[in-house]
């Protein structure tokens, strides 16, 4: 029993240091951690647990002794502890080799000092970007661009345009924890403290492992493919890299506890790849953070100082493969070789599979005006794939009565006081609910060409091909906004004569109606993973609006035959720039859809997704209806585009049903009564004209050769030589001063001995210079992209501005409708 | 003969030295004149009154590095979180009133004239902390090149103190031990001292940058919330614009 309990508090005694170390950490703020690795690199007089571990298993056989705990004497000179007779089997060492012991020891611990402080250097380099672009923000985030960017995208945005967007965005929400959940990170902060270490020798602080633990999980825990096994769990394959593929599984035990508690019915439903994500939590006062995501759970630093660095140490409590090719007997990784190549990751994968990084233009291609592709002159490293659409002319959807704001619906959420008539993949007897100019009818069937009409009753049947079989979910999309394009006109007995077919039986109409559907459902193709999917399958790039292109080509020429060309690509309605014609890309897209049906989690066949239909297409369904009319509550979510479109909605409405001249009810919309209706003046008081300004972003190119290039120029400038590369050799060249011999010898030597020395002086201030020049450099990259992206905004708002300000001083009119009075 | 020639020597570098100094004085005194008071370098010793507010004269030297360090330490931490203030519509964002920083460029030359410490910038902490660090190097080297002197200084004020006994004088030995500790202090901070804030400056460079832009989003989400309700407003208004148009239109329409 006494056995027993001196058993129990010897371990807590053995953990406690190592928790106060852990705690003592965490407490450092950046500047002290910096200033610590600084004392250890630069004062000479201690090394990391690191080294003081591995310099005494490289040591030459020939030379005394040194054990982890006498490192640091050899460092200070204290010769009693090196020069020790059990150093040397027994024997009094000789003075020679007492120094000669001292001065191997200085250098190895110098060499690796040093590229351990270069690696952390680039670190920091790196780290002075990350640090203000942090992923998920969370506290004490100084800068927040990139949380902040998003905010006012949706601020901004109306759902209308997001659904038929040629970017595709990945849709996120935020979400909130369930309750009691706290005590679940407390186990992540002790799991990870628990990864610190106090070596029994040196008695100094091991934290190897806390750092690989927090860089393992920086993609989450679920990222990681397997099981964890817990006889490998912190422990490596034995290569200087070995940590950066080690698994610890309390850590993630830990993790994954807080992802099964995480909630997973959330209300809307959750659309294909959107994601809730869940704040930040910090763990006390480690510069460790949690993040949460409804499909995954991983770690961040909120101050990334630390790498991983190479591994030294490839003893049984580090490595479980003792026995690789560069680990010797006594347990040191001796490096020395090339690290095997790390394979390309997807799209989805590692840095890309964060939500806010996805939007980045390493992780997509960028549609813009202008590419800067064009200015590859060889110095550029180009991180960009950038997209030009190519299209005849931007199409514009218009109906009988001119164009339609938000015309193509899904800006409206559900109204809570109607349910819409079920629809099976049969012709169904439904008529429009009363908030509502008309109900679609899918059905699943072989399709004539052309357009859906609409019939007297409001019904318009939306054919949906029975072969698309797991296509169908996106060709719903398109059917549906057909539907919403002609909802509002009036049904006809013969619908062929509605003023809607007319126009759609253009090609300029036909195009319009045609790009605006498509462009929604490639949109979805591509918010899904389709276009992804088919890339790494079938190797065809696909973007959304090629894709509509294609399709608008393909539905439009079916309609009115194909233009003929030598360019698959070229259509009715603009230019895919495919390599393939519109109706063999529909068909692979056909075929690759329903082979890959369940890896993309699509219904098989149309009945399926007819009777499952897709969120986005249950809200493309439930906004056909009426706005801005009594007893209609209309409901969206409050965006400066959807109140846009409401209002809009609203005017349009005015002038399309109402007169706003006195006189007689004319036959079409706003058509003069009279004959000197034309003389009636200005109407209103908004004279502003809100232009649209040009879009003029443009990701400028990352030129990291052509200014590392400039920098060793300037060094080698700074030695009165030509530019060389690699700059060393500009570092040190004796003809410097041979060639210019001074008057007197005893100042000629001692110039030439001093050389080093004054060379040394500007080369480290070259490299001070570098990491604050490369952040100007990247920052200018930053401004140069936002100072055009947000004079387009900025040209909006102030646009906006004035309109509010027009509406503000429009004042009503006292005498009725004094326009025909004006005189002519 | 040779003693002689030796004498000359030294006569020739004094003249040289005694040159180069005045040149440089006149240079320096012509670029305070000329130059922005916020470039002015005030001279590499701890004496000069300018310094009066700082550490130097009233600390210990052993509690040199403590000072300097949690100094700098206290404003980096300030500087990285986020400004508590953002001013959208005044030139400077970020007020930089009743923080450490101000209180140190306060005590420091460049900015001891009044406009020039009314135009500090939260993002001036580079220049800042730059200046301070360089007066920290400087009253080290000061100490390091005339180690000797200010040991039997401190020893004097010890005996006064009390700390040693007035009548016990200094003897060489204990010069020497207390010579070498000082100097161990000032060889590993002038070690340390620079790279340290080379990194941690780098470290907070980019956030320097992307803070003023970080502001202006900020500023910008900001107008745009103020545009989302301005159009609410008349979002709720004109859904009664078919409905007023009914209204007038009544009569008309027959």
């Amino acid at each position: 029993m006494h056995k027993r309990i001196s058993l129990h508090i010897g371990i807590i005694l053995t953990l406690m240091p190592s928790v106060a170390v852990a705690q003592s950490r965490a407490e450092e703020t950046v500047y002290r951690t910096i200033y610590n690795q600084e004392k250890l690199h630069r004062g000479g007089n201690k090394t990391s647990n690191v080294l003081s571990v591995f310099i005494p298993k490289v040591m030459p056989s020939a030379q005394l002794r040194v054990h982890a705990e006498t490192v640091d004497d050899a460092l200070i000179f204290e010769k009693d502890e090196i020069c020790h007779i059990d150093n040397n089997g027994g024997k009094p060492p000789t003075e020679e080799l007492c120094t000669q012991t001292i001065t191997t020891v200085e250098k190895i611990n110098n060499t690796h000092a040093w590229l351990r402080s270069v690696i952390r250097d680039w670190q920091i380099s790196a780290t002075s970007y990350e640090l203000s672009t942090n992923l998920y923000g969370g506290t004490g985030t100084t800068t927040s661009v990139l949380t902040r960017l998003p905010s006012i995208t949706t601020i901004w945005q109306s759902d209308a345009d997001v659904m038929a967007s040629s970017i595709t965005e990945q849709r996120i929400r935020a979400g909130v924890y369930p309750p009691n959940i706290e005590g679940l990170f407390g186990a992540v902060e002790n799991a990870l403290k628990n990864q610190f270490a106090v070596h029994n020798r040196t008695d100094k602080e091991d934290s190897e492992k806390f750092v690989a633990a927090v860089w393992r999980y920086r993609n989450g825990v679920n990222a990681i493919p397997g099981t964890c096994d817990d006889e490998r769990s912190g422990k490596g394959d034995g290569t200087n890299l070995q940590f950066l593929e080690a698994r610890f599984c309390d850590v993630e035990d830990a993790l994954e506890n807080i992802y099964n508690q995480l909630p997973q019915d959330f209300d809307p439903p959750l659309r294909k790849k959107e994601r809730v994500v869940f704040p930040v939590k910090t763990l006390g006062s480690m510069p460790v953070a949690v993040w949460a995501r409804s499909d995954d759970v991983g770690l961040m630093w909120t101050t990334q100082i630390e790498p991983v660095l190479p591994s030294m140490n490839c003893e049984p409590e580090y490595s479980y493969n003792d026995r690789s090719e560069i680990c010797n007997e006594s347990g040191a990784i001796l490096g020395g070789r090339y690290p095997r190549e790390i394979p390309e990751i997807s799209l989805d994968e590692g840095l890309c599979s964060h939500p806010p990084a996805k939007r980045g233009y390493m992780c997509r291609a960028v549609q813009a005006v202008n590419c800067p592709g064009t200015q590859n002159t060889g110095n550029n490293v180009l991180l960009t794939e950038c997209n030009q659409p190519q299209l005849h002319a931007s199409p514009s959807a218009y109906t009988e009565s001119g164009p339609n704001i938000c015309l193509a619906g899904g800006w409206l959420n559900k109204n809570p006081d109607e349910e819409l008539p079920e629809d099976t993949p049969n012709e169904d007897d439904i008529e429009p609910p009363k908030c509502s100019h008309c109900i679609p009818d899918l059905v699943c069937d072989s399709c004539e060409p052309g357009l859906e009409k609409k019939d007297a009753n409001g019904k318009i049947v939306s054919c949906v091909e029975e072969k698309d079989k797991a296509l169908s979910t996106y060709t719903i999309m398109a059917q549906l906004v057909h539907v919403r394009q002609q909802c509002d006109s009036p049904g006809e007995d013969t619908p062929e004569e509605s003023i809607w077919m007319q126009t759609y039986n253009t090609v300029n109409g036909c195009c319009a109606a045609e790009y605006q559907a498509y462009m929604t459902a490639c949109n979805a193709m591509a918010e899904d993973g389709v276009f992804d999917s088919l890339f790494q399958e079938e190797d065809i790039l696909l973007d959304t609006v090629s894709c509509a292109t294609a399709f608008a080509n393909n539905r439009c020429g079916d309609v009115y035959g194909s233009i003929s060309s030598n360019d698959p690509g070229f259509g009715l309605c603009g230019v895919s720039g495919l390599d393939i014609a519109a109706e063999q890309m529909i068909d692979v897209l056909r075929e690759h859809t329903t082979d890959f049906a369940t890896e993309l989690e699509l219904p098989a066949t149309c009945t399926e997704a007819v009777q499952d239909l897709d969120p986005r297409s249950d809200h493309l369904k439930h906004s056909m209806a009426k706005v801005c009319s009594p007893d209609c509550p209309a409901q969206y979510i409050n965006s400066i585009g959807n109140n846009a479109c409401y209002i809009g909605s609203c005017l349009e409405q005015s002038y399309e049903e109402n007169r706003v001249i006195p006189g007689r009810v004319t036959w079409k919309v706003q058509d003069p009564s009279f004959a000197y209706d034309h003389n009636r003046g200005e109407v209103g008081a908004v004279n502003s004209n809100a232009i649209l300004p040009p879009v003029q972003t443009r990701i400028p190119p990352y030129k990291p050769l052509f200014y590392v290039k400039e920098l060793d120029k300037a060094f080698c400038q700074t030695f009165g030589l030509p530019a060389l590369t690699p700059p060393i050799l500009c570092a040190f060249d004796q003809r410097r001063r041979v060639s210019q011999p001074g008057d007197s010898p005893a100042a000629y030597a001692l110039n030439i001995a001093e050389q080093g020395a004054s060379i040394y002086t500007e080369q480290s201030a070259i490299q001070a210079l570098g990491a604050g020049i490369g952040a100007r450099l990247g920052a200018a990259l930053y401004a140069r992209y936002f100072e055009q992206a947000s004079l387009s905004l900025k040209e909006v708002m102030t646009n906006t501005n004035n309109l509010l300000l027009d509406i503000e001083a429009a004042s009503l009119t006292e005498e009725m409708c004094p326009q025909n009075f004006i005189a002519p | 003969m040779q003693v002689h020639k030796q004498h000359w020597y030294i006569a020739i570098f004094a003249i040289a030295v005694a040159s180069a100094l005045t040149v440089q004085q006149h240079y320096f005194q012509a670029s305070t004149l000329r130059l922005d008071p916020n470039v002015i370098r005030a001279s590499c010793t701890p004496i000069d009154q300018r310094y009066a507010n700082l550490f130097f004269g009233d600390l210990k030297i052993e509690n040199w590095p403590d000072e300097y360090h949690n100094t700098v330490e206290k404003i980096l931490e300030e500087y990285s979180q986020p400004p508590k203030k953002i001013q959208c519509l005044e030139q400077q964002l970020f007020p930089v009133e009743n923080t450490t920083l101000y209180e140190l460029a306060a005590k420091l030359p460049p900015w001891q004239n009044g406009d020039a410490l009314a135009d500090l910038q939260r993002n001036d902490v580079g220049f800042v902390l730059l200046e301070f660090l360089r007066i920290y190097e400087c009253a080290m080297l000061d100490r390091k090149n005339f180690t000797t002197l200010y040991v039997q200084n401190r020893y004097a004020t010890d005996q006064d103190e009390g700390v040693v006994p007035a009548n016990q004088d200094l003897r060489l030995g204990v010069q020497n031990t207390r010579a070498q500790a000082e100097r161990k202090i000032i060889e590993e901070e002038l070690a340390v001292a620079r790279p340290t804030m080379e990194k941690a400056l780098a470290l907070i460079a980019g956030n320097n940058r992307l803070s003023v832009l970080d502001a202006e989003l900020q500023c910008l989400q900001r107008a745009s919330l103020d545009i989302r309700n301005g159009l609410g407003l008349v979002a709720d208004t004109s859904s009664c614009l078919p409905r007023i148009w009914n209204a007038k239109d009544v009569l008309r329409k027959l």
